[in-house]
């Protein structure tokens, strides 16, 4: 792949990709790290048939691959945690609505499947059904009917954890008692 | 008049409104949604579905980015891509700079965490290490750092060989022309995690044998930046251990004060700032950052995830030096690093590094979950942005 070529992947991808591994990561830093690597995967290619759908995939099995290797210890830190939860602090709740919203949105997202989550997301990037099936090995017509799973779980899931924070904030939760 | 209306799934319907449909098809699924009351229900609902669903991830784009140097515009990065082109044939696990450049990720917390320290329950801080190391640094930064001769750590080599099988096992060519799903599997990202992942643990410290338990927390992630490394001015400055109870004694203080610090509204706006201890930081400081030290600001802390942070950072082989400033010599591919840190208010820890060996890049990384697992970006740690070392 020469520059120009190099130059126009990158002004055409490099920031849907970024949004996309920021929505999936939760952290911009390490969405721009693992897009670069992705570009610098592209660059060893001679061509690319159907590069955004393969840009794409290819970010997808960067972040997968990564979030293997990192579960089995979160997992053994998070049951830890759990344990000792009543025995520290709250954490305090922030002020910015902004970062509540988006912690319920990422809670949201996160209780989607990962096939439904991943469709999602490169959906909201402008991938067409098409593409999507490419990148995540599902057959063309059924597209739609994961994007409509996740789009409905999504909302549903949302809402559920507002009202639950509603609740909570409302004094009604006797959980941390 | 009976229902002769053939009612259409929710799929294509969202396939419609996608304009994934064929023409024919997008015909019928149109007719139908305009005899049938159910399914334009289904439509409009479907419509607020997928409005809904684009505004919830809307939100998730309020992250904070652009701290790391050389990382914001489109034409840095190009640049920096060009550049590793450029420097193909000098792979990456062949730079001694990148070998040693296993980053730290120092993980703070929201969440709350037991350290067993005798137990394979363990969860050591070194584990919580992470490689940044195939991360470009600035060409400025990368400038100021002399090659070096001295034989990789084994755990790049490691890395290295399994990057040449992954080499073999799949050339570009084949991956020009594999479908796309199932393009090669990508492993540079944990590979550069190995070599952190390997890094020895420090030693554990009398006051953390004693601790049975010792509880830390995490809040989310933070950001990075690149150092220089000056070669010529690292030098390690080791103070000697105070008496292990005054040692402890003062740790207890410190997080205490941590503790109380109230949050402040608007984390690490310097008027916010309180100076918590700040008994001889300043001394402490160019004594532990030294010269060559290069100085970071973990900022937007929330003030229990600063009493955690320090008190996590405590677990890496603290030599106390004073109730304001903490340090640490860091061990195994970090070797001859010098970390000090302190808290400079209820929501902000300084953190300088000095590197005494051909450490090219750091990264600092507040990383964890929440205790329930669910209030990752609640209180999502900001970013460390590099300040000015005072002396």
């Amino acid at each position: 792949m020469n520059d120009d070529e190099l130059e126009r992947l990158f002004r055409l991808y490099h920031a849907p990709l970024v949004r996309y591994l920021t929505r999936r990561l939760g952290d911009r830093d390490w969405a721009e790290e693992v897009a670069q690597e992705v570009f610098l995967r592209a660059l060893r290619q001679e061509s690319l048939k159907s590069e955004r759908s393969w840009l794409f995939a290819v970010a997808t099995n960067l972040v997968r691959d990564e979030a293997r290797r990192t579960a089995r210890q979160r997992k053994h830190l998070m049951v830890l945690a759990e344990q000792e939860r009543d025995s520290v602090f709250e954490p305090p709740p922030t002020t910015a609505e902004t970062a509540h919203e988006a912690a319920i949105a990422r809670q949201a997202l996160e209780s989607l499947a990962e096939r439904d989550r991943l469709a999602l997301l490169m959906r909201e990037e402008g991938l067409n059904y098409e593409e999507i099936a490419a990148a995540l090995e599902l057959s063309v017509g059924s597209v739609g009917t994961t994007l409509a799973r996740a789009r409905r779980r999504l909302a549903e899931t949302y809402e559920s954890l507002q009202k639950g924070e509603g609740r909570r904030a409302a004094g009604g939760d006797d959980h941390d008692r | 008049m009976t229902d002769r209306h053939e009612h259409i799934d929710e799929g294509t319907i969202h396939a419609w409104l996608d304009g994934a449909l064929p023409p024919d098809e997008s015909t019928r699924v149109e007719a139908v949604a305009q005899s049938c009351p159910e399914c334009a229900a289904l439509v409009a609902e479907a419509r607020g579905l997928i409005a809904a669903s684009s505004r919830i991830l809307s939100s998730l784009d309020a992250v904070p980015a652009g701290v790391i140097p050389g990382s914001g515009a489109h034409g840095d990065q190009l640049a920096a891509l060009r550049a590793r082109r450029r420097a193909s044939t000098h792979r990456w696990w062949q730079d001694r700079r990148v070998m040693v450049a296993a980053s730290l990720v120092f993980v703070a917390g929201a969440s709350s965490l037991v350290l067993r320290q005798s137990s394979e329950d363990v969860v050591s801080p070194a584990t919580q290490l992470t490689a940044e190391s195939d991360r470009p640094a600035p060409d400025s930064m990368l400038s100021a750092v002399p090659p070096t001769a001295a034989p990789a750590p084994t755990a790049t080599r490691e890395s290295e060989a399994r990057d040449r099988k992954s080499e073999q096992t799949n050339p570009a060519a084949d991956m020009a022309q594999t479908k796309v799903a199932t393009a090669p599997r990508v492993d540079s990202v944990d590979e550069r995690k190995v070599v952190a992942e390997k890094v020895a643990a420090p030693p554990p410290t009398a006051a953390a044998n004693e601790a049975r338990r010792t509880d830390f927390a995490t809040v989310g992630r933070g950001a990075a930046d690149s150092l220089a490394i000056q070669r010529d001015r690292a030098a390690v400055i080791q103070r000697p251990l105070r008496q292990e109870g005054t040692r402890q004694a003062l740790q207890q203080v410190a997080a205490d004060s941590f503790a109380r610090a109230p949050a402040a509204p608007t984390p690490g706006t310097g008027a916010q700032r309180r100076s918590i201890g700040a008994i001889g930081g300043a001394a402490a400081m160019a004594d532990a950052a030294g010269p060559g030290g290069t100085c970071y600001r973990l900022n937007g802390l929330t003030a229990p995830a600063v009493a955690d942070t320090v008190r996590l950072l405590n677990q890496m082989a603290p030599v106390l030096s004073d109730p304001s400033w903490f340090r640490t010599q860091l061990f195994g591919a970090l070797r001859d690093t010098t970390l000090a840190w302190r808290s400079i208010d209820s929501v902000t820890v300084e953190l300088r590094a000095r590197f005494g060996s051909d450490t090219s890049a750091v990264r600092f990384r507040i990383d964890g979950v929440a205790p329930d697992g669910r209030s990752l970006s609640r209180v999502r740690i900001e970013f460390a942005t590099r300040v000015a070392c005072p002396r």
